[in-house]
């Protein structure tokens, strides 16, 4: 029989599901609530990770399919010209074309609302590429093995169950096997762990290889057990690699903080970088007027939880004059009590005077404590209070900072909770 | 007849479709949590929402069995035996519904006999035009693809009708509008064998 392009296009079963899928991927990328578009790649790798809960039980499915095809065609059991692997191959890479398709289509619908900024970095792309060849190799021997069309159902559910499922499921590591924690990931000073990237590769990996070599011998108990060895591998890795990861697969960002200026040094990440002009004026402004009442000013500081060298600030990536106000004061308390505030029984009388010192840093920063930005977050007697302290000569305040900045270190000194006398 | 039923191995059939009544019919409340990927949340379904899939499974087992032209040239009356089956199947489940209904005042039974008549549907409809194989994959994905999509938080989509209440009748005009056109596209759908 003589097969023209069409006829060979609308035969092949990822073509018939690819025409599905696609649209589908793209229809959820558009109809997904953008209520925080990503402002960085590892964000953008989190809005397109969802999609792998659809893109790799289609993959498994399409490819038991074309497994199951094979098998009742009698495909490797009438003396064929091609080996086993090369017929699987040529079966199996409009399946992977279809996946990759499917991510290509959700990585651009991502990028499309979100702009360039969200396009998920190459190593997580290709991270989910392996993935799809581990869900195909495997959909395709399991779609072989089965008896009867019924076991698609079977790989179609198990595949879903695989990735759908542990994002949502304790202990943590069983989300980072098959990328499930991405969702949540990241803030702008952190990017995907090196670990969760790898370690989805690395299953996906084993079970291709376990495929490939069950393609190549057929059935046969020997290489079913040698099969089980680069299962055994690639899940064993990827256990040790994620085993002490927690919710969120983060870790430090390893490219693009810059530090400039001085008064304070401030790092900025790329996204942050068009603002930086903005925020060293304010900055300057804030470091003025703290000084001014004699509070210590620490000389770097930025979004970067991860390098002691840099006081920890929280930022967002856009963030306008307010947050500045919102966030140094954070930045210059301690963000936890000390060590005996945790003993049983022990009093921490300073932790009274932590809101009152924060509302009064955003006074002197210029912030407003009791504006719409900051609604519920103080007491209105703390508000009041650092209201009056502000408004006492600077000596005085800085006697009073002084005072209750001791009372948040140890757990003996009492906090000065009212504005002291003056002469 | 015996040989047709063997040959398209209706027990299977026959049996997951009495453990889809029995299971209508007693109405235990277990669900199953599905997860959305638009709320980024658990569906909570009824697992007899999701039960009728394993007798329409089951059916295209026989289909695939069976495939091709190996029925077309039957003296018997085939196309009447295939919906007798399955209307039989239909009604039995349907029965169970009520008698479940009467039993415990539970309706969950009656969303069940719909999902089978639209599982059936989307089998029917995906075999004639694409292959038994292709409609397996289509029966099993479509009620994870609404729960996955099909709710948003705030209620469910008018087509993800697989998860709604017995109570919707949108559902079941949809359900039953699938039966239809599953029906009429294996009465005069395509001739030559799906490739898939």
């Amino acid at each position: 029989m003589r097969w023209t392009a069409k006829r060979r296009l609308l035969a092949t079963p990822a073509v018939r599901v690819a025409l599905i899928l696609w649209p589908m991927v793209a229809w959820y990328g558009f109809t997904q609530r953008m209520e925080h578009l990503p402002e960085t790649p590892w964000q953008g790798a989190g809005q397109v990770s969802p999609i792998l809960a659809f893109l790799a039980p289609a993959c498994a499915g399409v490819a038991a399919w074309e497994g199951r095809r094979a098998t009742v065609g009698l495909v490797t059991g009438r003396a064929p010209v091609r080996s086993r692997l090369r017929i699987a191959v040529a079966a199996l890479w409009p399946v992977l074309v279809m996946g990759w398709g499917g991510l290509v289509t959700g990585v651009t619908v991502v990028v499309h609302q979100a702009g360039n900024v969200a396009l998920p970095p190459v190593t997580v792309l290709t991270m989910w590429a392996v993935m799809l060849v581990g869900f195909t190799a495997g959909g395709y021997v399991l779609g072989r093995a089965l008896p009867h069309a019924g076991g698609l159902a079977l790989v179609v559910v198990v595949s879903w169950v695989v990735v759908a499922y542990p994002p949502a499921m304790t202990p943590y590591w069983l989300r980072h096997l098959t990328g499930g924690g991405m969702t949540v990931c990241c803030v702008v000073d952190a990017e995907i762990a090196a670990e969760a990237r790898l370690a989805p590769a690395l299953l996906a990996l084993g079970v291709a290889a376990a495929a490939v070599l069950l393609i190549h011998t057929g059935r046969r108990v020997l290489p079913l057990v040698t099969a089980l060895i680069p299962v055994a591998v690639g899940l064993g890795g990827a256990v040790v690699l994620v085993r002490d990861m927690e919710a969120v697969p983060e870790g430090p960002r390893a490219e693009g903080l810059r530090c400039e200026g001085t008064a304070p040094e401030l790092c900025l990440w790329p996204e942050q970088e068009p603002h930086r002009e903005r925020l060293d004026d304010r900055f300057s402004e804030a470091y003025a007027a703290l000084t001014a009442v004699g509070v210590e000013v620490p000389p770097r500081i930025g979004n970067q939880r991860w390098d002691p060298g840099v006081t920890y600030l929280p930022l967002s990536v856009e963030p306008s004059s307010e947050d500045v106000a919102q966030a140094l004061p954070k930045a210059l308390l301690p963000s936890e009590p000390p060590e005996c505030a945790w003993r049983a029984g022990g009093a921490f009388p300073g932790g009274d005077a932590y809101p009152v010192l924060e509302a009064w840093l955003t006074i002197v920063v210029g912030g407003d404590p009791a504006g719409p930005e900051q609604a519920g977050y103080f007491e209105p007697r703390d508000v009041e209070l650092a209201r009056r302290v502000a408004e006492l000569p600077a000596p005085e305040q800085h006697l009073w900072f002084t005072h209750n900045r001791t009372a948040l270190d140890d757990c003996t000194t009492e906090p000065l909770l009212d504005v002291p006398a003056t002469d | 007849m015996w040989w047709w039923i063997r040959a398209r191995a209706l027990i299977v059939f026959a049996v997951a479709t009495a453990l889809t009544a029995g299971w209508a019919a007693a109405g235990p409340r277990a669900e199953v949590g599905l997860p959305n990927a638009v709320a980024q949340m658990m569906v909570l379904v009824p697992a007899v929402f999701l039960i009728p899939v394993v007798p329409v499974v089951c059916w295209l087992r026989g289909e695939e069995r069976v495939a091709g032209p190996r029925e077309r040239g039957a003296v018997r009356p085939l196309v009447g035996y295939r919906a007798g089956v399955l209307g039989t199947a239909v009604l039995c489940v349907a029965l169970a519904a009520v008698a479940g209904w009467w039993w415990h005042d539970g309706s969950d039974g009656i969303a069940a006999t719909r999902n089978l008549i639209g599982y059936l549907g989307v089998a029917l409809l995906l075999n004639a035009l694409w292959g038994p194989r292709a409609a397996t994959l289509g029966v099993v994905g479509f009620p994870l693809v609404c729960a996955m999509f099909g709710a948003d938080g705030t209620g469910l989509q008018a087509w993800a009708w697989p998860l709604a209440d017995a109570g919707e009748w949108v559902a079941a005009v949809l359900a039953v509008a699938f039966l239809a056109a599953g029906a009429f596209t294996a009465a005069v759908g395509p001739r030559t064998r799906p490739v898939g």
